[in-house]
């Protein structure tokens, strides 16, 4: 199906006409998916995720996606734009250069539900399976923060951006021909509780991801890297837990068990 | 219909409604209800930090805090609330750090703190560094810590469930009836107790830092049933949104050394608030900006001004702002660290809401009666500790300790009284609103009547108000809300039905925005984020006192008047 849309003109500018080719699938309608195609007036700084609203809103209501905050921080609206997978919120049309149209697809890897959804349940199946919590002493009133340095933190800094979006994971080719493998997602979760050093159960996860499925399905694709909206090594912190994997954790500079209490001489 | 039995159930996933979650016992049998997944909530989006008085650089006190706070309200806040909240603080933070939060940190290993708008120390004195945070996103690791936990906990979530209606009977609440997105089935969750933990409603305004999903359904489900509204005419709107889409940019960013500027070059802030400049309240430094903006002083005559990091270098901008600095990047294509990011003020927080007291027990009239089985926190509620203004990095503070009061007192509760039988009318409103919206065939679409609202509301009713505006607005307002009567839909299936919950979020946000705009215009005079064109002073005589404003169907909201807890600090004029 072809739509041209007659946006309402904005402030009299110039704008282009491109064309959104956008993968649809509602198995109450049919069995198979399809492709629809939009052709809207836009500008080069409009976001992918206003177009998708726009054509929500105004031309077909029944269009599947995903959307909470809009600005890269919530996670909701990974997609797959121009045969990347990106979050539709962070991704603008002069992203996709040229006057090609834009193929708009569901991320890859996983059932799609309808339209742009996917069934998360097996990618949060995945990361849930890796313990990815820290287990410390619980803290009593009175006593103060569990101490780490900042060079600590910044050691997991870079993985705790993680918005569980999803767009490493189905990116990854190892996952594609493998369904039960845990994936970027998961493994970037299991670096940042596996290296924090107030976390008492690291040893837990690192029993997790040793596995069949686990770490050493990983290939170094890099594919999980290229995704990641928050820019997040991902296949750098894969790459810490097989070495953790390898050579065991070095615990010597962990402050873990050291707690500053209350009274304390202040510095 | 499906049934579901529970001892607590908790709507809404994000900060307030996991810290709740986390303080019932294993032994009472929870279920969560989120919109979306629990992950997605909003609570990530809040950036520079979260308050309390550790004192991990220099010297600072619970009381100091409060009294930065009752003085931030505007003197509406409750002191008694207000106290307790900033002498649990400290705990609070100490229990997320504990709970795996990675705070960035000090030389010595202790949390890092720093300055934000209005906390001061000695009275008043200077800027003091309370703000606890992880660089400058603090909500997302809050969030993401609290889920991390549930998930230990093996909590019950039931992800993208809509609420629809909560079920009353004799002043007391038994469950709530909820849809499945994914399917359109109606669920009713009876339960002992209900914890409201829904968030605001930015989405009412045209520009806002809010998520689409922030539509204030928790207030409006309980508005309809007869529950006040309290605080309503107290719109936050935060100074920094990035020009023109309203995206956030954190106050650290000023905490830190960045500078607002006029066209001209000047730091007016100098002019508006001597003593603590851009570190003065979000109400008085989005005032100050229109103020510039109205004397032809915005960048190129237009409606923004400028945020100058320009001067704090790569650095610290990389290690202590990265991601606001990213989002001048991605959506203006700006470096912050060489030139200025254009700001203008945007819709952020809802200083009213489901009137509460400490415990998070939900207040129905200005005497302090209960509806027993019903707690409120977080954004939705109102303890009140923001009174007529919040400060920067409390919103944090009071999911965290609040979230936590409502979690222990809803168990106490539950623990101690028997499922009630539901009524035989449970879920019949919320049944025939969507079979009405279902059944209309000719009539405005629902994105029709959203922007129409959006529009009015940003016009007549955001930073500046007065009554000629208000009364033009309450007109259309009420035009819009006949209008959506015949809303039309032409998705009619069950399957992932987005348009259907677009047009009950929307009955939900024309619900609020008239409380919103009533209370406005009921109340005459400029208290904190209420700015009246035509009242321009604070009159304590006649308006130090908290509106409850009630729905009647069909007519205009009547109001109802609720003392404010003072004692400890003095009513006294609001200078920085």
């Amino acid at each position: 199906m072809s739509i041209l849309v007659n946006l309402r003109s904005r402030q009299g500018f110039i704008e282009m006409l491109r064309v959104f080719r956008i993968q649809r699938f509602n198995p109450e309608r049919e069995p198979n998916q399809w492709v629809d195609e939009y052709t809207l007036e836009v500008n080069e700084d409009d976001k992918i995720l206003d177009i998708l609203l726009k054509i929500r809103d105004e031309v077909d209501t029944t269009l599947g996606f995903r959307a909470s905050c809009a600005h890269g921080v919530c996670g909701s609206d990974g997609m797959m734009i121009d045969g990347l997978n990106r979050l539709a919120c962070q991704t603008f049309v002069g992203d996709v250069p040229g006057r090609k149209p834009i193929n708009i697809a569901p991320l890859k890897g996983v059932p799609v539900e309808k339209d742009l959804i996917v069934d998360m349940d097996p990618l949060l199946d995945k990361v849930k399976s890796v313990n990815p919590w820290v287990v410390a002493k619980e803290h009593k009133a009175g006593e103060r923060e569990l101490l780490m340095s900042q060079e600590d933190f910044e050691k997991i800094e870079d993985m705790t951006k993680c918005i569980w979006c999803s767009c490493c994971t189905t990116s990854c080719p190892s996952l594609w021909s493998d369904s039960d493998y845990l994936g970027p997602q998961a493994l970037v979760m299991a670096a940042r509780f596996i290296l924090d050093t107030r976390n008492e159960d690291a040893e837990k996860i690192i029993e997790k991801v040793g596995g069949l499925d686990g770490v050493f399905r990983c290939h170094t694709i890099g594919n999980c890297t290229d995704a990641c909206p928050r820019d997040i090594d991902v296949t750098g912190a894969i790459a810490a837990v097989k070495k953790v994997l390898l050579q065991g954790i070095d615990n010597e500079d962990k402050f873990s068990n050291i707690v500053w209490e209350k009274g304390d001489e202040k510095e | 219909m499906n049934k579901h039995q529970y001892d607590v159930i908790v709507i809404g996933a994000g900060g307030a409604g996991l810290s709740a979650v986390a303080a019932i016992p294993k032994g009472l049998k929870v279920a969560v209800l989120s919109k979306l997944f629990p992950f997605r909530s909003h609570t990530g989006a809040a950036q520079g930090g979260i308050s309390a008085a550790l004192g991990n650089l220099e010297e600072d006190n619970p009381l100091w805090h409060a009294y930065d706070t009752v003085k931030g309200s505007d003197y509406l806040g409750d002191q008694d609330a207000i106290i307790q909240m900033c002498n649990d603080a400290p705990d609070a933070i100490f229990d997320l750090e504990r709970k795996g939060l990675p705070f960035s940190r000090l030389g010595n290993g202790k949390i890092s703190q720093r300055p934000f708008g209005g906390h001061t120390k000695n009275w008043g004195e200077s800027p003091v560094r309370r703000a606890c945070h992880s660089a400058d996103r603090t909500g997302h690791m809050i969030l993401h810590t609290l889920y991390q936990q549930a998930l230990r906990r093996e909590t019950n979530f039931f992800d993208e469930f809509q609420v629809v209606e909560i079920i009353t009977k004799d002043n007391s609440c038994c469950g709530v009836v909820a849809v499945k997105l994914s399917t359109g089935e109606r669920h009713v969750f009876h339960s002992k107790s209900v914890i409201l933990a829904t968030g605001g409603y930015g989405r009412c305004f045209k520009v806002t830092s809010n998520a689409l999903s922030l539509t204030g359904d928790g207030m409006a489900i309980c508005y309809q049933k007869g529950i006040p509204l309290q605080d309503m005419e107290f719109v936050q709107f935060h100074p920094t949104g990035l020009h023109p889409l309203g995206i956030l940019i954190t106050e650290g960013a000023r905490g830190e050394g960045g500078i607002l500027v006029n066209s001209r070059g000047e730091r007016f802030m100098e002019r508006y608030a001597p003593s603590i400049k851009d570190l003065a309240p979000r109400d008085i430094v989005s005032r100050s900006i229109y103020e510039e903006i109205k004397a032809g002083r915005g960048i190129d005559a237009k409606d923004f001004v400028h945020l100058d990091l320009t001067h704090l270098g790569r650095k610290l901008l990389d290690e202590k702002l990265p991601d606001v600095t990213g989002f001048a990047r991605t959506y203006l294509n700006i470096e912050p660290a060489d030139e200025p990011i254009p700001v203008k003020p945007t819709t952020h927080y809802a200083m009213g809401g489901i009137p509460t007291d400490v415990d998070g027990r939900v207040i129905i009239d200005p005497d302090g009666s209960i509806m027993h089985g019903l707690y409120a926190s977080g954004e939705c509620a109102c303890v009140s500790v923001h009174g007529a203004n919040r400060l920067g990095t409390n919103s944090l503070l009071d999911l965290v300790v609040f979230g936590k009061r409502a979690g222990q007192h809803a168990s106490i509760y539950s623990e101690s009284s028997k499922l009630s039988e539901l009524p035989s009318d449970a879920g019949y409103d919320s049944e025939s609103f969507l079979q009405q919206v279902r059944s209309n065939t000719r009539g405005p679409k629902v994105y029709e009547i959203r922007e129409k609202m959006q529009e009015i509301m940003m016009d007549y009713c955001s930073v500046f108000r007065n009554e000629e505006g208000m009364k033009k607005c309450a007109s259309l307002l009420s035009e819009l809300r006949e209008d959506f009567q015949k809303v039309t839909i032409s998705d009619k299936s069950n399957f992932y039905n987005y348009e259907m919950m677009a047009a009950f979020e929307l009955s939900c946000m024309l619900d609020v925005s008239e409380a919103t705009l009533h209370g406005a215009m009921l109340r005459k005079e400029s208290r904190g984020a209420h700015s009246r064109e035509d009242y321009p002073d604070r009159n304590d005589q006649d308006w130090l006192k908290h509106t409850l404003c009630y729905q009647e169907k069909g007519n205009d909201p009547t109001f109802k008047f609720k003392n404010v807890n003072l004692g400890k600090f003095e009513v006294k004029a609001r200078v920085y």
